[in-house]
């Protein structure tokens, strides 16, 4: 190969899409590492504080397209302080100053400001596509900016970010010369929107194929884009409310049967059930259909439609759907890969919720299944065997009990068992998220079967150290563990600290960790930023080594410690 | 070659060689997350010059979320354990190690952790993202028109983010905004000049008409601006004295036009449904009203 010249080992590189794939031709050799590096345009940074960005810049002068993620995954739950970090403003300074001709940027979990944005739209002149995920920090200001600024727009992506909305001026910012767009998500958003401005937009943009609305997008505004846009093949309505017998419904439902190209369907955000019908000429098509957040549809309805979903490949829903709903869904949807079912109820007893027969009859009935998260009032040892013995292709594997530490409500039994067939039996498993009551024995089976192991979050489980030893010897491509009110503590966290290198990060709350533990860590490994958030009224002085710690975040990184962490965040 | 198996220790940053360099990189620079299929969808998004093409994959999430929660479901709502990782509504600068409350998670989701506290006593259990359980808990303020369960009017809105629908209307569903001003125009017969007034400041009939005739038939009027947004102090001072609008013993009745363009007489609905309806107000001469009904023909002749 080192008689090829340059051009046409980069033409080979092209081919060559997947980050692992190109990390590890960039090692082979000097010559393979700078022809790589300086054709690699898509860069993946799981952890923003990782790396710094003129890092980045400095060894990929032809970057393209950046994600980047910035809080631990528990932040979602309301675990992590709202000024922890992950600011993505240097990043985007940093970019600015550089000759990066950035088209593409994907957040999640990050601090976003309306200053960022502008920044963004104003420096980089052939921006095509802005995907936020669960950020916030901005206003619809920030967002006018973008829509004016970024004249060759194709994508605007928001997805559960909480925004600042100062209602609906944004939307007229879209130049009439915009005409690029293919992806529009704003579902997220709480305010109005201009629905002229939104018709007009729609109107000129002959290569959308994706549209979210959001709320305040009434019906009949739906029916008017959907005349203009036959073309989509992603949609997601808005508010979903009118008379079954007015003629802008009789409307709707022809403008619906002429969207032959739709796969994907969500939204739902306000739902008369009655006009559900609309949708039944085009279910037959659909590949992807999430109806999470569609408020007050009974089972019958839920069952009626999804009868009419034969090639459905991925489907989110909330419990209210039933155990005998998810019968229907198990003998229809044979080629069901993915399955999320929420609570609707998630501090109740729980009238319409699902069991553990939902999930068998799932497995049953859906033998390509290999993604799940499902939340449940209970759960047994035999339908998790059951389930693992049907479904041997899971990759990922969500079970959330509402209830913690609850046992197998049959036998009263731990629930090792069952999750212990799980890994056993899956073992292609890259991720998992346990519940009910567990010992240290199925962190046991974790570490013995799970080799292909990537990601594990585990809550009110465990005896003692044992417990987490099991995993951390055991499953060697581990890259996220997140454990929170586990007994596991300092014995555990430093048996081998090498570990931590060839993960991406670890998180610990509510352990028996303590201050002591983790200050030996961070001393033991410098490439390490151990970060102790500590939410009470203590100084670093008055903590005692022998304290507990309340939240521990650790991760590698080759550029030291943060120098943006809030007084709330010791990093050790 | 194995993501991350080569670990640089000891710092060879500076001299070090250029695998150790790039293995540090790449660690960092890593592979995807197969753990989460959001970004090998987003990976394989828009080809840019590569001649790959648009693919279309991206993983939905909607807004708000269904539910409809009634009184039992808050039952400390305002009084939610206020233990150190509670958070605090509003603050958003940094805080300070004196404070006892840091601020957990985004402002916003104060209420469903509110009630996550006062239902489980478990910080961020089950574990739903906060976007989504904030959607939770707006969709059950404000629910849809099918299944409305009338308990929702009975739990005044201590937030302010409480809403009210009125019964079964498609069309009302669809209009959930958060209580702010209803102005609408209150021309009478006679003047030229029309008024505005704020519905939404009024909470009865009975008030609204104490208002208008302020505005209207006294000869002195107490409005200190055009389209006065509060009942004025002394109004409150009479409020035991009867309407004369609405008890048609003056020659000026009360009436408005609706969504469908009639115009109806004021008083015959509930308070809520008539604010959902009405589109404007004018004070009718009874004479003109004549037809409109009956019974007022009736009260006259009283």
């Amino acid at each position: 190969m080192n008689y090829f010249p340059d051009e046409v080992l980069e033409h080979v590189f092209d081919f060559i899409t997947s980050h692992k794939d190109r990390n590890s031709v960039s090692l082979v050799c000097k010559s393979w590492y700078r022809i790589e590096r300086y054709s690699r345009q898509r860069v993946f940074i799981g952890n923003c504080y990782s790396i710094s960005p003129e890092r980045l810049i400095a060894r990929f002068p032809g970057l393209k397209s950046l994600t980047l993620k910035g809080k631990p995954h528990f932040a979602d739950f309301n675990l992590v302080p709202h000024d922890w970090g992950g600011f993505v403003h240097p990043w985007i300074k940093a970019l600015a100053k550089s000759r990066i001709g950035l088209e593409e940027l994907r957040l999640k979990r990050m601090v976003v400001s309306d200053e960022s944005l502008e920044l963004l739209s104003k420096t980089f002149v052939n921006f095509r596509s802005l995907v936020l995920v669960s950020c916030e920090g901005f206003t619809t200001d920030g967002l006018a900016a973008i829509a004016a600024n970024c004249r060759f727009l194709k994508e605007l992506d928001l997805q559960e970010n909480e925004v600042d909305d100062h209602r609906g001026h944004w939307f007229s910012c879209f130049p009439e010369s915009c005409t690029t767009l293919v992806s529009l998500n704003f579902a997220c958003l709480k305010g109005e929107i201009n629905l002229g401005a939104l018709e007009r937009l729609v109107a000129r943009s002959p290569n959308l194929k994706s549209l979210k609305l959001n709320r305040a997008v009434p019906l009949d505004t739906l029916q008017k884009l959907l005349m203009r846009a036959p073309q989509l093949v992603d949609l997601g309505t808005g508010s979903y409310v009118h008379d079954p017998s007015s003629e802008v419904y009789s409307k709707l439902k022809s403008a619906i049967q002429r969207c032959k190209s739709i796969r994907s369907l969500s939204g739902f955000l306000e739902v008369a059930p009655r006009c559900m019908s609309a949708i039944y000429p085009i279910c037959g098509n659909l590949t992807f259909l999430n109806l999470s957040y569609a408020p007050g549809l009974r089972s019958t309805m839920l069952t009626k439609l999804i009868q009419h979903c034969k090639k459905l490949q991925r489907l989110w829903i909330l419990d209210c759907i039933g155990d005998k709903g998810l019968g229907v869904v198990a003998s229809t949807c044979k080629e069901l890969q993915e399955l999320r079912v929420f609570p609707s109820d998630p501090f109740g007893a729980g009238n319409a919720a699902v069991t553990e027969e939902g999930l068998v009859l799932i497995s049953a009935g859906c033998p390509k299944l290999n993604s799940l998260l499902y939340f449940c009032q209970q759960m047994t040892n035999a339908a998790l065997i059951t389930v693992a013995k049907n479904c041997p292709n899971f990759i990922r594997f969500r079970l959330c009990i509402l209830e913690p530490t609850k046992p197998d409500h049959v036998t009263n039994q731990p629930l090792d068992e069952g999750f212990g067939a799980i890994v056993q039996s899956c073992k292609g498993l890259k991720r998992l998220s346990l519940s009910g009551l567990l010992t240290d024995q199925v962190f046991l089976y974790i570490g013995m079967y799970a080799e292909q192991l990537e990601m594990l979050s585990i809550a009110f489980a465990g005896d003692g150290d044992e417990g987490m030893l099991y995993v951390l010897n055991g499953c060697k491509k581990l890259r996220k563990l997140e454990i929170r009110d586990c007994p596991f503590g300092n014995a555990a966290l430093l048996e081998d600290v090498g570990k931590y290198a060839t993960m991406r990060s670890l998180w610990m709350s509510s352990c028996e960790v303590t201050l002591e533990g983790c200050k030996i860590l961070a001393e033991r490994m410098p490439s390490l930023s151990v970060e102790i958030i500590n939410e009470s009224e203590q100084t670093e002085f008055s903590l005692g080594d022998r304290q507990k710690v309340d939240k521990m975040y650790l991760y590698r990184t080759l550029v030291g410690d943060r120098m943006d962490a809030p007084e709330f965040v010791w990093i050790l | 070659m194995q993501e991350g198996v080569a670990v640089a220790i000891g710092g060879g940053s500076d001299g070090g060689s250029m695998s150790t360099v790039s293995r540090e990189d790449n660690m960092v620079v890593s592979s995807e997350d197969s753990s989460c299929p959001d970004e090998s969808e987003l990976e394989l998004g828009l080809g840019l010059s590569l001649g790959g093409g648009f693919k279309m994959h991206q993983v939905s999430r909607g807004g708000p979320y269904p539910k409809i929660l009634t009184a039992k479901d808050f039952p400390s709502l305002l009084y939610a354990a206020s233990t150190s990782s509670s958070p605090s509504t509003s603050s958003s600068s940094s805080s300070s190690l004196s404070r006892a409350n840091v601020t957990t998670g985004t402002k916003r989701t104060a209420e469903s952790v509110a009630a996550a506290n006062a239902s489980s006593q478990v910080v961020g259990w089950p574990p739903i993202r906060a976007y989504r359980m904030n959607s939770m808990v707006n969709q059950a303020k404000a629910p849809v028109a099918e299944g409305f369960n009338s308990t929702m009017e009975n739990h005044k809105k201590e937030t302010s983010m409480f809403e009210k629908t009125t019964i079964g209307n498609y069309h009302n569903s669809a209009n959930n905004k958060l209580r702010k001003s209803l102005f609408v125009k209150v021309n009478m017969d006679g003047i030229r000049i029309g008024r505005k007034i704020d519905l939404n400041a009024h909470e009865s009939y009975e008030k609204l008409a104490k208002t208008l005739e302020d505005m209207f038939l006294k000869t002195a009027p107490s409005v200190n601006s055009v389209g006065s947004r509060t009942l004025e102090p002394h109004v409150m001072n009479e409020i035991t004295r009867p309407s004369k609008l609405l008890d048609g013993s003056s020659d000026f009745v009360l009436t408005y036009e609706d969504k469908e363009a009639d115009w109806m007489l004021v008083g015959d609905v509930p308070w809520e449904m008539f604010l959902s309806s009405v589109k404007r107000l004018r004070i009718m001469r009874t004479s003109e009203a004549t037809g409109l009904a009956p019974k007022l023909q009736e009260r006259n002749q009283r």
